[in-house]
Order: C-alpha cells, then structure tokens, then sequence
C-alpha cells in the first residue's frame, strides 16, 4: 500500500471524516473541500484522495452509493457512518491529546 | 460493535471478491467523474477545455496508478489483517516451544487418528462403487422359510432375469476358486464365473482385448477367460500380448480374451474369470439347489427399489404357485448392491468413527485447558495490546488464529502419521474390510475432511480461552499486584467443567472398549467340541479334469492321507470337506425314514459334513453313542452316518438317534440310498459366537458316490509344534503330484482366529482409542491440578504457617481432583450406559450394561485419577511457607 507523501495518514484519515460529517458528498467535493479546510498549508493531491477515500469504505468508517449527478453522470457520493462517527472521536480525542502533550512539550523548553 | 462494521466491509469485500468487474468499472466512473469536474473548474477559471483536462489529469497523477492504490486497499485491509494474525500467531507459538510441540503432538494423533478412519469409511461406505450409476445395482435374492436371504438357484435366477420388468436387465456371478498351471508352481486363483451381460449391465469394459460375447458364454462354446488388471500385472508382468494367449486353468486350456480395468471388482476379488454358462449347465436341475449365484440386477430408469420389490414378489409367488414342490414358501428379496456389501461393516466403521471422534474431543479439551492456563501469563500482552488500541473482538480473531494454526500444524502431522498407521491397519482389518475397487488411501476427500476437523477443532478449543482473554479488564491486569490472581472464579469453573467432561468421554470409551474385550475373552473361553492344538490344516483342491474318476480322487485322498499319518512327527491324520469354526457349510434337504415330511422344508441339515474315517479321531471329538466309521465304510459298504448332539436333539428327541435311516433331497427318493445313523458325537462349534447346528457326518467315499467331491481340507495331529510338519507335509504332497496346489497351510487355533479377526480387530481398535482417551483425560486431569497448585502455592503456603500438616494440604489438593473425576465418572456411566446399546450387536455372553464392567473401568479410572492428582499434590506439601508467602 503507498502512503501518501505528503501527510501523515491517520492525520488525512481524520480530515476526510471531519469533511464528510458535514454531509454526504462527492469525491470532487472532498477535493475542494479539503482544499479550503487545510488553508492550502497541508498538500493533499487529488491523487492520494481517491485511495484514502477507499481505505476509509474498506474500514467501515464511510459508505458509498452512487447517484446522478448535476452532469447527468453517475458519481459516487461518500457519507459518514456511525462507526466512522466513533472513530472521528476517538482520532479527534487522541489528536488533541497528543498536540496538547506537543504544545506542552514545547512551552517546558521554552520555559 | 463489529457486526455493525461488517454491514458496511462484507458487501464491499463479497463484491471486490466475485464482482471484480463491476468493481473495476464503478471506480473508472467515479475517476472519470472527478476529472471532468475539475476541467470544468478550470475552464471556468480561464483555461482552454484541452488544457484544463491535462492540469485535471495532471493532479490527479495518472489515472492508472490511481486504480491501482484504490485497488491495493480493496485488496489490503483483510488480507493484512489476516497476514498479521499468521505471523503474530506463529511467532507465539515459537515463543512457547514446549507448549507448541505438546499441543501439536495431541493434536496430530487426535486428528490422525480421526483420518485414518475417516479413509476407511469414505472408501467403504461414502465413495459409490466403481460402476456406472452404481446406485441403482441391486442384488436379487430368494428367500425360503428357512433361509431369510439366499443366492436364487440357476432356474430361479434365469425366471426372475426373463420375466421381471424393473430392471434393464440381470446378470450373475459365482465365485469359485480355479487351479492354474504351467506357468510354474501351480497356484489356486480367485475365480468367478460371470454371465456376458454383467459387464455392460456394470458399464465396464476392457483395458485389453474384450469382454465375453454372448457366444462366448454358452455351453459348448470356446474356453475363454479374462483376467483382473493385478493377476495380469502380477503374473504376466501386464504384458500386451496375453490377450489370444492361452493359460492353463483345471487342466483345461483357456485363451485370455481380455484384460479388465483396474479395481475391478464385483461382490469379491477375483484373478480370473469364466464364462458362466459352461459352469451353471453342469448343475443339477433342481430349482432348490442354491449353489450360490450372485444375481445383479440394474433398476430401470424411474423404477424404485420398492417397486421392483414388490414386482419381484409377484415373480416368486407365481412361481411358488408354478412349481409347489420346489419353492415351497420362497420369495424375493432386493437389496442396494453397496447397502449389501458394506452392512456387515457399516455399524463397526461408525463405532469407530465416533470413538475417534471422542478421542480428539478430549483432545480438544486438553489443549482448551492448556490455552487457558497460558492466558493467566499473557493476560498482560493482551492488556496491552488492547490498551494500545486493538478492540477486543480484533483479538478474539487474533487468538482464534492462533488456535487455529496449532490445529492445522496438528492436521499435517496427523496426516502423516495417519499415512504411516493406514497400512497396518489394512493389514490388521484384513477380511473385515470388503474389497472396495479405488482402494483405501489419503484421497482429496480425506484430505478436505482432515481440513475442516482441523479447522473446526481449532475453532471449537480456541474459543472460549480467546472470549475469555479479550474479557480481561485492563487496569489490574497492567498493575503489577495482579500476578496470581487472573481469571478468577470463571475461568476455574470452565477449566474445571473441561477435565470433567474429558473424565466422562474417557470413561464412555473405556466402558465401550471394555465390553468388547470382555466379550472377545468370553469368545476365546469357548470349547469348540474338539481339540484345536497340535492340529496342522491344508486345504487341497483337485483338478475336476484329472481326478475325473471317482477312484482316482478317492484313491489320491487315500495315499495322502497314508503318507501323512506315517510321517514322523504325527500322530494321526483324517479329512473333511469343511472345516469347523470356519463359519460357512452347506444346507441340504434329507428326509428321514419312516417320516415323509409334509412340505420340502421340513429337514434342512444345516452343516452336510463329508468326513475321512480318521477324521474325527484326529479331532478328538467325544463319541457319545454307537462308533465312528472305519476304513471298511466304503461306497460297497452299507451307507451310514454320524450325527452330533444338537441333530439328535432336534430330529430324535424322545428316542435314540441310533438305528434310524435317513437319505439326502427334500423328498424320499429310491434311487438314493437311505445311511443308518452309527454313532452320535458332541458338537463342534460352527462359530464361536453361536450354537452348534445339526450337523451330520458322512464317510468321504460314500458321500462322494452321492454328490462328487474335489477338495479336502487335511488334518494331522502332530506331536509338536505344528510349524515344524509344513516341510514334510508339503514334500508329502509333491511325492504324489507335483501338480497339486496346497492352499492356506495354516493350524487349527490360527484358522480359528481368522474366525474371531473381525472381533479382534474392532476390539483391539476400540482398545487403543480408550486407552488414548483415558490417557488425555488423565494428563488433562494432572495438568489442572498441578495448574492449580502452582497457582495456590502462597494460599497453600498460608495455610501451613497456620499449621496445616502435609497431610491435610494432600487431603484438600487431591480432594479437589477427586471431586471432578466422581463427577465425570458418573456423567460417563450415565453416556455409557445409554450408549453401549449401540455396540449390542457387537457382544457376545456380555450384556450392554454389564455391571461388571461398569464398576471396574469407574473403579480403574478413579484409582488412576486419584494417583494423576496425588503428584502434583505432594509436590504442594512441599511448598515453603515462607518462600511462598515472600511472593506475596
């Protein structure tokens, strides 16, 4: 499995959940989406979008189903599930532990 | 919480599994999708169409290798899962070596041994027989008043072939042993006479040559024979040419017409094989001669067993009707070819099928017992891992991985040992096993079956030591004061629960074993009504060609017998046309001076008895009334004869047997001679296992001037060992025909054990089993204890501080062991005794309860029980009181 080079996995895991909590969407809209969120300071290339997106329906945390889109096309529209609600939490929790545990990390040396 | 997940996982992983395709092509849509939205995007941002597809393509960094990622995770996440629990699992079970090769070896003999039966029974009683559409061969059958179930007679088999509707059509068979010479010594094959139509009725043919044609198969036509694939490979090195050749079978000169495929077998092996209607026109026209004909018949399409039954019956009725004096009472009876070959081994296979069953549950309960021992020491790597992250039911999985990786260690090493055991099993089975074509071996099946044991096995002992774990709490299991105390109450009453139900199985296995072993003991105390030591036995075919004459057969037989008395080492000799305790004889009618019978079946001898003047000499048989023949009871001699006890019971009861006449065939007959009855002899068993049947002994002349003889079975009393006659016997022979085969030289006790072999072999088999499973019980039972008082040293160690003597520690530890083995003795008594009913048919003198038995495999199982407890509780007396309590 390739990793995306660009962002630690579990961090791009838990920014495509918290996307998708918003709402049900396309996998154009992530791309935006996540653009905008991550104020263009964390790369995400489409390219790694599309995999990721698929691990997370592999694991159960998002589901998939395919409708017509705005083009007249079928696309493929991703939602949260309640386990990959769970999960959003639980990586939430871990990552403000951890960035709390950083921070405090930080301001000892400063100290 | 994780079915909630498979809801969504399952379809996605069923569909990347089988619906690859449509997989493939959704994830090309949704790329397409993304791509033409970004143009889009970029041509609302100013681009040119062509060029906001290329940056669109350009961020998305190739579509293909897109595909490919998309794919890897589809593929992955199971399949990592499943990679990380193997070697998770087999670096465990390095870890812990001892463990490993205990539970593995446990495992391999359960397993093994559940294999090896398994190939027994798949080739026996699963695999159809190698016949086209095989299910739907019957055998048709006669029955008389006196005999259920018979080979009809030849008019009967060719009136149920000629006048049923049921079947396409009928075929026969007779097996009957030939003398082959010239090439050689000459050797007694297995024989069978069978009809031409048998071999397209089979759907067999040829790998050489043909089949018999209907001319060929005719009185009068050519001599014709074919051979079995393994004659032909053995004799004639499976050499092309044969077929044309000619052999030399009873004198008579045969030419090889063809070469039958491998396996082939129908009813019983056979060497060779003859036309079959030369053999049946030399019978005597009698619709109640039963020579022994197997009659095969194929249902016709859409016909069921039960119709052509019931069309059979209607056959035999009318011809009861037809022909009154001869088939008196007869009817017919239609049975499954296989259903008929495999019935007398059928109920022994699946005793055995689930003892071993039994065996590898107790098995399984070891190594439960074993994997939840270990879970107290990793209570804290599981603590961990869960502590880390891992979710309980991910571990349940990783456990039951591991479990189920010792089974299959376990499966390919029973595997082996099952291929190591296979052949002295055959060997040991001998005849119990009848011949199935395909041969018993390690097939695919067997192997699938040995699979799934493995797999379900390891399933059904890792499950609850894994439920369990995954339920360990993680704080007192991460803090250091849990040592000692894991598991708790729970995971005792489960060990506990396990030992006892080993107890119980052992002891229904023991009881099931000993019933049988008290039984084959009662079969060897039999008396067989003679003397059967020091008694040397040949059989002694004679060339029906050669020995045409009636004097020069008689003649052979009494210069044999002459050599054999004068040779050094014996004492006596005689001979007869059947043996005792050889289980078979022949029934035929006479009829009884004085007494016409009312129907033809009212005297049926049941054992016909043609006997040399020294034979029952030799034996030793007691005479009880009159005397036994001499030399001088001739066929120009008057007629007589000897009967035993149980005939003169049944047909004299109230007067002496001694004095009477009687003559041979259903109907008193003139042209027969009437034979006084001489003497009265004790019985000789037919079969250990049942009552003597009327037997009536004849001189061998006169009953060879009546029906003619060709064989005789020798019998010499010997001073020593008979071993040491073989030679002179065997010179003897030669002496007087070089031509002459002498078949199965063999004692009198060992032709008795072949008789018992079929008892001695499910006897010995069952015998090892229990002896496994009380020996896995008993190391279950000593594993617990011993568990348990390693687990107790700091509470046994307390104990003593306050002043408890070793022996009362003694008395508690053996106590607790001794508590659970009453348990599962009664638990077993109560299995046993409802299931022994099923080895009923199996008993001989020893009722399926029998309290004997009973009482003395509880009383065994506790004494051993007790001593299995008593270790490890001395080695608790030992215990330091202040070593242990240091621990605390």
């Amino acid at each position: 499995m390739s990793k995306p080079p660009d962002l630690v996995q579990g961090t791009l895991d838990m920014l495509l959940l918290k996307i998708l909590a918003l709402g049900p969407m396309n996998g154009f809209a992530v791309s935006q989406r996540l653009t905008q969120v991550s104020r263009d300071v964390l790369q995400v290339s489409d390219g790694s979008l599309y995999p990721a997106l698929h691990k997370l329906e592999q694991e159960g945390w998002i589901t998939a189903e395919w409708k017509t889109s705005e083009l007249g096309r079928r696309a493929k529209y991703y939602s949260l599930t309640r386990l990959g609600r769970r999960q959003l939490e639980r990586e939430a929790d871990n990552w403000s532990r951890l960035s709390n545990a950083i921070s405090r990390v930080i301001k000892r040396k400063e100290a | 919480m994780e079915p909630e997940r498979w809801r969504y996982t399952l379809p996605l992983r069923l569909r990347s599994l089988f619906r690859r395709r449509q997989a493939d092509s959704d994830l090309d849509d949704e790329l397409r999708d993304h791509i033409d939205r970004k143009t889009e995007d970029f041509v609302a941002s100013g681009f040119e169409r062509e060029e906001a597809r290329r940056q669109a393509l350009l961020e998305l960094g190739g579509v293909e290798r897109r595909k490919e990622e998309c794919r890897d995770t589809r593929r992955v996440t199971w399949l990592r899962d499943l990679e990380q629990d193997l070697r998770y699992g087999l670096r465990m079970l390095r870890k812990s070596p001892g463990f490993t090769a205990v539970a593995v070896l446990t495992l391999a003999l359960g397993i093994g041994a559940n294999s090896v039966i398994f190939s027994v029974v798949n080739a026996v009683l699963l695999r159809p027989l190698a016949f086209r559409d095989s299910g739907r061969l019957c055998l048709v059958m006669e029955s008389l008043p006196s005999f259920p179930e018979l080979g009809p007679s030849y008019e009967n088999y060719q009136d149920f072939r000629d006048q049923s509707k049921s079947f396409e059509g009928v075929a026969a068979e007779h097996p009957q042993s030939v003398t082959m010479t010239g090439q050689g010594d000459p050797e007694r094959l297995l024989g069978q006479f069978v009809s031409a139509s048998l071999f397209p009725l089979l759907g067999v043919d040829t790998i050489e040559g043909h089949t018999f044609t209907r001319d060929e198969d005719r009185f009068g036509g050519p001599a014709v024979v074919l051979l079995s694939y393994g004659f032909w490979q053995r004799n004639f090195g499976g050499e092309r040419s044969i077929v044309g050749k000619n052999v030399t079978i009873d004198d008579r000169s045969y030419t090889v017409t063809g070469v039958l495929p491998r396996g082939f077998e129908v009813v019983s092996p056979a060497d060779v094989y003859l036309p079959f209607a030369p053999w049946a026109h030399a019978l005597p026209d009698d619709r109640n001669w039963h020579p022994g004909i197997n009659a095969i018949g194929r249902l016709r399409g859409g016909v069921t067993i039960e119709q052509a039954r019931a069309e059979m019956s209607t056959i035999a009725e009318r011809l009861d009707k037809q022909y009154p004096i001869y088939d008196t009472g007869m009817g017919a009876v239609v049975v499954g070819l296989q259903d008929r070959l495999v019935q007398n081994v059928r109920p022994a296979l699946l005793v055995l099928l689930v003892a071993v069953a039994l065996v590898l549950l107790i098995a399984c309960g070891n190594i439960a017992n074993l994997l939840l021992a270990r879970a107290a020491s990793r209570t804290r790597e599981i603590a961990v891992r869960v502590a880390l992250g891992a979710g309980r039911w991910r571990m349940v999985r990783q456990l039951l991985t591991e479990s189920v990786l010792l089974a299959f260690a376990g499966a390919v090493f029973g595997l082996l040992l099952a291929r190591l055991a296979l052949t002295p099993l055959l060997d040991l089975a001998g005849q119990t096993i009848p011949p199935v074509g395909g041969g018993i071996g390690l097939d695919g099946k067997v192997l699938g079956f040995t699979l799934v044991v493995a797999l379900l096995v390891g399933i059904l002992f890792g499950l609850a030591p894994a439920l369990q774990m995954a339920k360990v709490d993680i704080r007192p299991a991460l803090s250091d004061a849990s040592r000692g105390t894991t598991g708790g109450a729970h995971r005792h009453r489960l060990r506990n629960i396990l030992v006892v139900t080993e107890v119980a199985l052992a002891i229904v296995l023991l009881i099931g074993a000993g019933l049988l072993m008290r039984s084959f003991s009662r079969l060897q105390d039999v008396q067989p009504g003679f003397q059967p030591s020091n008694l040397l036995v040949v059989d002694l075919p004679l060339s029906p060609k050669v020995y045409a004459q009636p004097a020069q057969r008689m003649g052979f037989f009494d210069q044999l017998l002459e050599r054999a008395r004068n040779l050094p080492g014996v004492t006596s000799a005689g001979g007869a046309l059947i043996l005792p305790v050889t289980g078979s004889g022949s029934a035929i009618h006479f009829n009884i001076q004085g007494r016409p019978p009312k129907t033809p079946h009212d005297y049926i001898l049941v054992g016909y008895r043609p006997v040399t003047p020294g034979y029952l000499r030799t034996l030793r048989v007691p005479l009880l009334e009159g005397r036994l023949f001499n030399d001088s009871d001739t066929e120009r001699s008057a007629y007589v004869a000897v009967v035993n006890e149980a005939m003169a019971k049944q047909y004299f009861p109230r007067e002496s047997a001694l004095g009477k006449h009687v003559q041979l065939g259903a109907l008193p007959d003139n042209q027969i001679p009437w034979m006084e009855i001489v003497g009265i002899v004790g019985d000789m068993k037919q079969s250990l296992a049942s009552e003597a049947p009327s037997e009536m002994y004849v001189p061998y002349r006169q009953a060879d001037s009546l029906i003619p003889i060709f064989t005789m079975s020798l019998v010499m009393r010997t001073a020593k060992d008979p071993h040491q006659e073989v030679s002179a016997l065997r010179n003897a022979v030669r002496s007087l025909s070089s031509n002459q085969p002498l078949v199965k030289v063999r004692t009198m006790e060992e032709n008795i054990a072949t008789s018992v072999s079929d008892s001695h072999f499910r006897t010995l088999l069952l015998g090892i089993f229990a002896a496994s499973a009380l020996l896995l019980a008993l190391i279950g039972l000593y594993g617990l204890i011993a568990y348990s008082v390693a687990q107790r040293s700091a509470e046994i160690g307390v104990r003593m501080a306050l002043g408890a003597q070793p022996n009362d520690i003694l008395k508690m530890v053996v106590g607790q062991g001794l508590k659970l083995v009453l348990i599962g003795v009664a638990a077993g008594l109560a299995g046993a005794f409802v299931l022994s009913r099923l080895l009923t048919q199996f008993l001989y003198g020893v009722a399926p309860s029998d309290p004997a038995t009973f009482a003395g495999v509880a009383l065994i199982l506790t004494v051993v029980a007790g001593v299995a407890c008593w270790i490890p509780a001395r080695r608790a007396t030992r215990v330091d009181p202040i070593i242990a309590l240091r621990y605390e």
